[in-house]
């Protein structure tokens, strides 16, 4: 080892491993100049070692607590109306009535084309060859040769009332 | 070095307890004055970034997990918010009125004597640490004058070792270079 790498390591003395520290001493040991060097880092160390071990203390630690802690429920304060102002926004609101709307013209949606979905199995189905079978026709005339003689009567009973006779016009 | 809190304490802050918090606030907040002091040199200001690094803390606590030591979290905080404080414009400006309040924060001995003597000490290495570049005050203040190892100060400053013993030796010769020509000057030799 020679001078400057002397000078270079000794300043690190606390961070060398053992057999690098026994270098250092042994050169300086035999230096003068060196072991000069080393003695003034090492006060300096024991210096600076006794101002570490004094710490600075804050002017009014209790003070200093109340502002940190005031500041952290503020901090959680804020954080929980962030989020419900958040939600009471404008935007939010749009964003559930856009979402609502659409649901429900999702659900119309869905309903009409279920109801049509129906309707058309109904008319596509096969007729069913065996078992009692509902004739739509013959129920319809049915149906209007009944309304037609309610309506006949009607009229007729108008007429006995007002002309006080019995006029028979019922269609078989 | 300050001793580790109950993890259970920390566990109960995590879930929002705020009476927890307070509990992590009183043990660590000495330690994160000092530092910040130390790096700062200034009363206000360290005030303000202990006051900040513990509203971090408390915002980022819920991605805390117990293999990271607590206070090498809040090391790096600290140590992140005085390095953008001492990079920034502001502090230059401030820089010549440092001194003459770095000694407000020693107030714990007993005679007036050694009161003095420990306050010329802390006053000059103040003094030597506030020439010293950014990133070589931080190494130096927390590797000399907090006494954590090599690993926790790379792991807070996030730099290699080999960065790192760079940054140690040019401020330590520059410290050891004040504190002996300042007593050299006021014929206080014998001490060193």
């Amino acid at each position: 080892m020679n001078c400057p790498e002397f000078e270079r390591s000794i300043y690190l003395y606390s961070e060398l491993t053992s057999s690098e520290r026994k270098i250092l001493d042994d050169h300086r040991s035999q230096c003068d100049a060196c072991g000069q060097l080393a003695h003034q880092v090492f006060q300096s160390q024991a210096l600076i070692k006794r101002v570490s071990e004094n710490k600075p203390l804050a002017r009014d630690s209790h003070r200093l607590m109340q502002r940190i802690m005031s500041e952290v429920k503020r901090e959680k304060i804020t954080w929980l109306a962030e989020l419900v102002s958040y939600v009471d926004s404008h935007f939010v609101r749009y964003a559930f009535s856009a979402v609502s709307l659409f649901l429900i013209t999702f659900f119309m949606y869905e309903q009409q084309t279920a109801d049509y979905a129906t309707a058309m199995n109904q008319v596509s189905k096969p007729p069913v060859k065996q078992g009692p079978v509902l004739d739509v026709n013959l129920f319809r005339s049915n149906h209007l040769q009944r309304t037609t003689r309610k309506e006949t009567e009607v009229f007729s009973r108008y007429a006995y009332y007002k002309t006080g006779r019995i006029v028979k016009t019922i269609n078989q | 070095m300050t001793t580790p809190i109950e993890q259970a304490v920390i566990q109960r802050a995590q879930e929002g307890n705020t009476d927890a918090f307070r509990k992590i606030v009183d043990h660590y907040q000495s330690f994160a004055y000092a530092v910040s002091f130390r790096l700062l040199g200034h009363v206000e200001e360290a005030e303000d970034v202990v006051q900040e690094a513990f509203i971090r803390l408390w915002k980022n606590l819920y991605k805390y997990r117990p293999e990271v030591k607590l206070t090498t979290w809040l090391y790096r905080i600290i140590a992140n918010l005085c390095l953008d404080y001492l990079k920034s414009v502001h502090m230059q400006q401030k820089k010549n009125r440092v001194a003459a309040q770095a000694l407000e924060g020693l107030r714990s001995y007993e005679s007036a004597d050694e009161e003095l003597k420990a306050s010329e000490l802390n006053e000059m290495i103040q003094k030597a640490v506030e020439e010293l570049t950014p990133k070589q005050k931080a190494v130096f203040i927390l590797r000399d004058l907090e006494g954590l190892s090599v690993e926790e100060v790379c792991s807070i400053l996030s730099m290699s070792a080999g960065n790192l013993k760079s940054n140690l030796y040019y401020a330590r010769k520059q410290v050891s270079g004040k504190l002996k020509e300042y007593y050299q000057t006021t014929d206080k030799i014998t001490t060193l």
